[in-house]
């Protein structure tokens, strides 16, 4: 039951949000994705006066997707920053903000912009502490969401996992849920090494289950620290943002097969928990990959590197499959753009491939 | 004090005078002897006058010059030159790797600017960055250690010639035109800590086509940011002259809605000055912000030494090479003996 509503509720419809609040008992939070994201800068906004927000449309228009919202209201001109649209410029002045002393929140209205600014990113601010031998920190949150939405063709739909997780001095975070984009928010502003937050767009409408300990205002997650979603003994399924989804869905129906799966949430691709992955891998001696982004030099790719360089590949019972985007432009056309990404039935496939079942 | 001083002087030339008829060196006198209490304590200069754009009126057309402050910048200045020309060496010899982009010709840009504004004022600029490194207050040796690879470089020889980082000095900056954008971004901290202090971003003729530069421009003027951009014009972007690169050449009136000066690079005292009027500007929070354009031509040759030691021992007029005085040969014997400018 649990599972088919999790389906219903991911479809993001608000009905349905009101309906399960009087399904569900009052102690147990359901909280959508941008709210947890809106509630974490607010918290890490009031608390530090150094840490304040910019972007296109954040302030008076309660940010281009609602993340946002009412945080111009209550912080003013100042502290929530409207820029036109000039990404390399504003992205560089958030870096040039963050090494006089400022914690920035750097918000691109999706990281296919990101790529407008790359060097701001890549060359001003991750690069700069090891350059300056910790001269010079740079204190800065890129965030945004990334990845395919809906519809939004081929210039708007680039998973940027790979790309910044290539590069040392940057730290790079995707979380799933709503706790994780809690604690993990919180967890990079208050770092002071640039991060790359990749949130994803499709799930910021989705309610999810927060405990107790989730709402305490210092409550953060561990950057570099994966979580595993579900325990399993036949197959480990490693995964980051929407996909762990994905991932839960395809467990709960291989499950009524006698196939148990075992979903690990990244968290954090760089630095990537590999010993959480081991350890799952040489307890399964399988395991299959799920991400949105392209193949080649993927997420997926990394992964079976680490897998093979480490000490879980004595363990391995069957080549590690990876279940990625289509390697093709994302296309317009529904059907098209459903079968470019990873479905529920694709994760299904690999892992009967990989257990010969 | 100066009657002391000049009872003093006096006194020892004739002492000199008795013990020199006395002594060894039959014949010899002292002519005439110099002391402290001659030397002009001060002097004023006339100074270029600096185009403007969207600007009422410009810095003033005279400069005063103590002699403290003359020989500050002449030791500056000195300091530089002499620093580039041995890394310039040490790139011949390969002792220093990769790029090194020397500062030599332009020093009279960075003391200028450096007495203008105020330590805990910011700066940052690109690559040719090592005459600012010294006068932001990291030491020679520490500049040419870096330079070198060496533990005891500014950035532990992690850096190299582009990347050396000091308190309220952010680099050096290797990609052109990066680091205009993260010099608006330390004037908004500056505007966002309400601390006065302002920001001197600089670039070069080259970056002055780069995009970004616009972007930051933009958001400069309207979020009235504390930041003063330099164009330093040496005519060449790399082997490029600005007539082949730029549709434009008014680097000053490039910055559109944002005020600029033209001034002569090559002398520290219209530098200082424009810098000053520039930094005023933006600390009185009248518009914010201000473009300021400097000529400066790089050194032709490297045997172009900056003064020759004879020079110095006559009495004739000298062109110290970015430190220009009014060519009044006793103004400058008036200013300085000999001796303290030879070291």
């Amino acid at each position: 039951m649990a599972a088919s509503l999790r389906c219903f509720l991911r479809s993001g419809k608000v009905g349905t949000f009101l309906v399960i609040l009087k399904l569900f008992p009052s102690d147990c939070r359901l909280v959508t994705v941008r709210d947890a994201l809106n509630q974490a800068m607010d918290e890490e906004l009031e608390r530090d006066e150094r840490v304040f927000l910019l972007g296109e449309e954040v302030a008076q228009y309660d940010g281009a997707y609602k993340v946002s919202r009412g945080l111009w209201k209550k912080y003013g001109d100042k502290r929530i920053i409207d820029t036109p649209i000039s990404e390399m410029g504003f992205a560089g002045i958030a870096v040039g903000a963050a090494m006089a002393g400022l914690r920035p929140i750097c918000e691109f209205m999706t990281f296919n912009f990101s790529m407008q600014a790359i060097d701001q990113v890549i060359n001003s601010a991750a690069k700069t502490y090891y350059m300056s031998a910790g001269l010079q920190p740079v204190p800065i949150v890129f965030r945004g969401p990334n990845g395919a939405s809906a519809g939004v063709a081929a210039q708007h739909s680039q998973c940027f996992a790979a790309w910044y997780a290539h590069c040392p001095g940057l730290k790079v975070v995707s979380p799933w849920n709503s706790e994780d984009a809690r604690g993990l928010l919180k967890a990079a502003i208050r770092d002071d090494n640039p991060v790359v937050f990749l949130e994803n767009e499709l799930l910021y409408g989705v309610p999810f289950e927060m405990s107790d300990e989730s709402q305490s205002k210092d409550f953060t997650i561990p950057i570099g620290k994966a979580k595993v979603e579900r325990q399993g003994s036949h197959v480990t399924l490693v995964s980051h943002s929407r996909f762990v989804g994905h991932c839960l869905d395809a467990a709960a129906v291989l499950a009524k097969e006698g196939v148990d799966c075992e979903v690990i949430n990244l968290r954090t691709i760089r630095p990537m928990d590999v010993e959480c992955i081991e350890g799952s891998v040489m307890k399964t001696n399988h395991l299959v990959t799920v991400e949105g982004g392209w193949p080649q030099f993927g997420v997926g790719a990394e992964i079976c590197a680490r897998i093979m360089e480490g000490p879980a590949f004595n363990f391995l019972d069957a080549p590690v499959t990876r279940v990625t985007g289509v390697d093709i432009p994302m296309p317009y056309a529904k059907i098209l753009e459903e079968n470019s990404l990873p479905q529920v039935k694709d994760i299904i496939f690999s892992v009967k491939k990989t257990l010969n079942v | 004090m100066k009657t002391m001083l000049a009872i003093i002087s006096n006194a020892l030339c004739r002492i000199t005078g008795r013990s020199a008829v006395s002594g060894s060196t039959l014949g010899a006198r002292v002519v005439a002897s110099r002391s402290l209490s001659d030397f002009t304590p001060q002097a004023t200069f006339d100074i270029k006058k600096c185009d403007v754009h969207r600007l009422e009126a410009g810095p003033p057309v005279r400069a005063e010059l103590t002699r403290e402050q003359g020989l500050q910048y002449y030791r500056t200045m000195q300091t530089v030159r002499r620093m580039e020309l041995k890394a310039d060496q040490l790139y011949k010899q390969k002792i220093i790797r990769g790029f090194c982009h020397l500062y030599d010709g332009q020093e009279a840009c960075a003391a200028g600017i450096e007495a203008a504004i105020n330590p805990s004022d910011h700066l940052i600029t690109a690559y040719r960055a090592h005459g600012y490194t010294f006068t932001r207050g990291v030491s020679i040796r520490e500049i040419l250690a870096e330079l070198t690879g060496r533990r005891g470089g500014v950035a532990k020889g992690k850096g190299g010639s582009m990347h050396m980082y000091a308190p309220h000095f952010y680099g050096g900056n290797g990609i052109v035109g990066a680091q205009v954008p993260l010099g608006a971004g330390i004037a908004l901290a500056c505007q966002y800590q309400g601390n006065n202090q302002i920001c001197v971003t600089l670039y070069g003729d080259g970056a002055a086509n780069q995009g970004q530069l616009f972007e930051t421009f933009n958001m400069a003027a309207l979020w009235k940011l504390p930041c003063i951009f330099v164009c330093e014009n040496n005519k060449y972007g790399m082997g490029t002259s600005v007539e082949r690169a730029s549709a434009s050449t008014d680097y000053y009136k490039r910055g559109d809605f944002i005020p600029g000066l033209r001034v002569d690079g090559m002398d520290v005292l219209c530098v200082r000055e424009a810098a000053k009027f520039a930094a005023d500007h933006c600390r009185a929070g009248k518009v914010s912000e201000a473009l300021l354009l400097l000529l400066a031509m790089r050194a032709p040759a490297r045997g172009d030494a900056i003064l020759g030691r004879h020079a110095f021992l006559g009495i004739t007029p000298v062109r110290v090479k970015g430190l220009t005085f009014a060519n009044v040969s006793s103004l400058i014997c008036d200013f300085y003996g000999s001796s303290e400018l030879l070291h």
